[in-house]
């Protein structure tokens, strides 16, 4: 044999090992039950292939977080990973949208709501042994609040601090006042802390119950820097909750662990592994072949099959968002209630929900999900009606005039209350179009002009949604309807309140402490948009969450992934 | 010969220099990053700071200069995003690239040279069709699709391989080099190796078809090009063996288009990996390069932008300093 030909076959051979060595070795022996996951460890022998650790609840989502720091987070990846590790003074009740006792065991506000009073927990620890104390506390809510404190990091965003407490310490109105709801912090004792505010804002139990306000350790932020939340952080994250970081690797996967010193209930699964899978199909497969315990973001195709599969469990959970159509009251003649009402009862939102949504949607009836207090239930809805819309119509074009072609904004994203914008802005079109009405679809660049040309007054009728940060109806219908960002009345860049006794109604109820009373301001407030057709609520979406049917214990939630109680 | 060297290394300078700012301006003149980064929560005030904050109104040379002289400092600025420097987050990835690129250009080496040589040397048979029309499929399936398959059939249904990561869960190895092959035969653990390899068997061949049905026509069309030539009729006239004639005297010499193509195609999987690394949830700079395109972070893209075409250029520049070698005609320039 020449060389060459030797040197070919070595080469082949060298191939043949290489697949050999990786497809018909024997599979690796089960991980022990009680392997300890840290980088530092030797390596240990992996389980089989298609099977998880025991003691370990292996989910996947399709992104990792993006920082392990809950006050500067945004994105839903992030806070599926916060809310394990981090507590704040409250917290939702399982499976809904209501408040209860978390870091914080009682509170009490003043009568005129500018101060609140909060009892917390004691004999509390952060994962690194310091104590969670009103100091602590106070701490927090001033790095989240002052520019000027040393870990207000300057290129942090802070970004839900702003939404929720709308400003920063000393950024003012155009009239002086303060920008901010919050005005201070401070500690009455060790196990006593108090709120103080600008003014009366009934929403603060249900703000500081979400994920983006619960604490960190303050020797560990001041240890890290601003390194802090990062995988190069030292440390990564110290909260107080049932979970600790034990490792991550950034995009492939974060390791948590029990913190044996939690006050509460421990986890029911020892170890919690959050694996990054960007694609649908993929996360699905694996969830399938048994890699993966759980999983989020399940392809719309797939939810029959995962339905019909006996090894794993669907839950939906309860839908926190809404999808709509938005009349710019500003242009005619979307001005008068009789245009609007043709538009509602030209839309056939039980075919959209059923042609376009794979059972994982519900056409919606007002402008909030029936998961959040506050919802009417009384309240019946715009039906499906042509020849109603008709006569809408007539009565419209009595006192107004329609453009030969109504400039209808179309979403060119997918978001998640609306999968398929294009094809759901088509058949709006052809359901406006039998009615009589003519519209011409923009789809601008979402990036550059869509959101600005709405909020500018460009378009007429133009699609939206929205998705809950707190389970507070002051999140829906106070964005929606109070003016400040108002989509619904817009000229030229100014923006006013479609409706100014529904916007003084709802500042009204944002400021109301009584839960009775909110109540029943915005159940009046749902029915006023609905008989005034403010906008054209079509639909609620729930999520669906995807188990291995071993796994128990998940309580579906509209607002939190809190896999703590999962077992396996 | 030196002077082939030294013209072929200064040529890479202005190409660079023009990737670079070609990059830098295309990114800077497309997208609104203040929607991109604040979605459903844009306001014009927070796109003000946005811009202050990231100096998206300097004028583009201003911002060009800053940025060239940041690199050269080794700072490609911070991920809008997760605010981590660039480069830390690039040597985080880059390593799990390698190793699927590099593991995929073996195999595709390994599988695409024999079949070319073997259709060549049977030009015209069934063995010859056979290998072009699995060359043909190699070349015309989608890397994405193939990958799904392999997953649904290699991993799903018969449970021979794991249908994603670098690592099954529980299993870590101490980091060296960030390619975890490496890793765990530096540690020792044999058994981590054979896991790791079956992790990466799967990428690898879904990147490695569309590199060996390229190679395999690339190798069957340069012999057959060399075994037409007047010395292989004379080696056969003086009876030498036909494997000889194939192995000894006509693969070396088909051997230079074959260099530049698998440079080529090694450059290409780096950039091919992206489709790959999104199927089997591979860690690396292709899929880190995509989330920061749809999410418009614009130090990232332009980090990941550069590293492919930076490596493209070296591996360009690599082959051509391998003709040095391989043609005794450059040699003895």
């Amino acid at each position: 044999m020449s060389r060459t030909t030797l040197r070919a076959v070595r080469a082949l051979a060298a191939g043949v090992l290489f697949v050999g060595v990786a497809a018909c070795g024997e599979p690796p022996a089960p991980l022990p039950e009680s392997t300890p996951m840290t980088a530092s460890s030797a390596p240990t022998e992996g389980p089989e292939v298609g099977k998880t650790p025991a003691d370990t609840l292996v989910f996947g989502h399709a992104d990792d977080a993006t920082k392990l720091d809950p006050a500067d987070v945004t994105d839903g990846e992030s806070l599926l990973a916060t809310w394990q590790i981090f507590e704040g003074l409250t917290r939702y009740k399982a499976g809904g949208t209501e408040v209860e006792p978390a870091l914080a065991t009682e509170w009490s506000a003043s009568d005129d709501g500018l101060t609140w009073t909060f009892k917390l927990r004691t004999g509390v620890k952060f994962h690194d042994g310091t104590d969670f104390n009103a100091d602590a506390v106070v701490w927090n809510f001033n790095r989240w609040f002052d520019p000027t404190h040393p870990q207000h990091f300057a290129d942090w965003e802070f970004e839900y601090w702003k939404s929720m407490f709308q400003g920063l310490k000393d950024e003012t109105n155009e009239d002086g006042t303060p920008k901010s709801v919050f005005a201070g912090a401070e500690a009455v004792d060790a196990s006593t802390v108090k709120l103080t505010l600008n003014r009366p804002s009934a929403p603060l139990l249900q703000n500081l119950a979400m994920g983006n306000f619960a604490f960190s350790s303050p020797a560990a932020v001041e240890a890290a820097g601003s390194a802090y939340g990062t995988p190069n952080g030292s440390p990564i994250a110290i909260g107080t909750g049932p979970y600790k970081v034990a490792e991550w690797m950034k995009d492939d996967r974060l390791l948590l662990e029990t913190n044996a010193d939690y006050w509460g209930t421990p986890p029911a699964t020892p170890n919690l592994e959050l694996r990054s899978i960007p694609d649908n199909t993929s996360r699905f497969l694996a969830l399938q072949n048994g890699e993966i315990d759980g999983m989020t973001q399940l392809n719309p195709d797939n939810i029959a099959t995962a339905q019909e599969d006996t090894n794993l469990t669907v839950t939906f959970e309860p839908p926190n968002n809404v999808g709509y159509i938005g009349f710019n009251q500003a242009k005619a003649p979307w001005d008068n209630i009789d245009c609007r009402k043709a538009v509602a009862q030209a839309i056939d939102k039980s075919a959209i929900v059923d042609t376009m949504y794979a059972g994982d949607a519900e056409p919606a009836a007002q402008m909030m999900p029936p998961s959040l207090w506050g919802y009417n239930k009384a309240l019946t809805d715009h039906s499906f009606d042509m020849a109603g819309a008709k006569t809408s119509l007539e009565a419209c074009l009595a006192k107004s005039t329609l453009p030969e072609k109504v400039q209808f904004y179309v979403m060119p994203v997918a978001r998640f209350y609306f999968p398929q914008p294009k094809e759901l802005g088509e058949y709006i079109q052809a359901q406006l179009q039998e009615l009589g009405v003519t519209t011409e679809i923009q789809s601008p660049d979402w990036g550059t002009q869509y959101l600005p040309d709405v909020r500018d007054g460009k378009a007429e009728l133009f699609m939206l949604g929205w998705g809950g940060d707190n389970g507070d109806p002051d999140n829906f219908l106070c964005q929606f309807f109070c003016g400040a960002e108002s989509s619904f009345f817009s000229k030229d860049g100014q923006a006013a309140p479609p409706d100014e006794a529904l916007a003084t109604l709802l500042k009204e109820a944002s400021a109301t402490t009584d839960p009775a009373k909110r109540t029943q301001m915005y159940e009046q407030a749902n029915q006023i948009v609905h008989d005034l057709v403010l906008a054209v609520p079509l639909v609620h979406r729930s999520p669906p969450i995807v188990f291995r049917a071993t796994v128990t214990g998940y309580t579906a939630s509209p607002l939190q992934h809190v896999l703590v109680g999962v077992t396996k | 010969m030196l002077s082939y060297i030294v013209r072929r290394v200064l040529a890479v300078v202005p190409v660079l220099i023009g990737i670079s700012f070609l990059t830098f301006a295309l990114l800077h003149v497309i997208g609104n990053p203040c929607v991109a980064l604040l979605g459903d929560h844009f306001t014009p005030d927070a796109c003000v700071e946005i811009r202050l904050r990231y100096r998206l109104d300097d004028p583009l040379p201003v911002r060009y200069a800053h940025f060239v002289g940041r690199m050269l400092h080794g700072d490609l600025g911070n991920s809008i995003t997760t605010k981590r420097p660039v480069v830390a987050e690039l040597a985080e990835k880059l390593p799990a690239t390698f190793e699927l690129a590099l593991a995929a250009i073996v195999l595709a080496v390994l599988a695409g040279i024999p079949l070319g040589i073997v259709a060549a040397a049977r030009h015209n048979s069934a063995v010859d069709v056979g290998a072009m029309v699995w060359a043909m499929l190699g070349v015309s399936m989608p890397v994405f699709w193939l990958g799904l398959m392999l997953i649904y059939v290699f991993a799903f249904q018969l449970g021979w391989f794991p249908s994603l990561g670098r690592l099954p869960s529980g299993l870590t190895i101490p980091r060296w080099s960030g390619m975890y092959t490496l890793d765990a035969l530096r540690a020792g653990d044999m058994h981590a190796f054979g896991i790791v390899l079956r992790h990466l068997a799967l990428p690898a061949f879904a990147l490695s078809t569309i590199p060996a049905a390229f190679i395999a026509r690339i190798t069957r069309s340069s012999m057959l090009e060399v075994l037409g030539q007047d010395y292989i009729r004379t080696a056969r006239a003086k009876g030498v063996a036909e494997r000889a004639v194939v192995a000894r005297h006509a693969l070396k010499n088909a051997l230079l288009p074959l260099v530049t193509v698998i440079g080529l195609q090694t450059g290409a999987l780096l950039s091919g990996a992206v489709l790959t690394e999104t199927i089997f949830a591979w860690n690396g700079v292709g899929r880190w390069t995509v989330d920061a395109i749809t999410g418009s972070d614009y130090p990232v893209v332009q980090a990941g932008v550069l590293v492919f075409a930076v490596t493209f250029v070296f591996i360009n520049l690599i082959v051509d300093l391998s003709y040095v070698w391989l043609d005794p005609r450059i040699r003895y320039e």
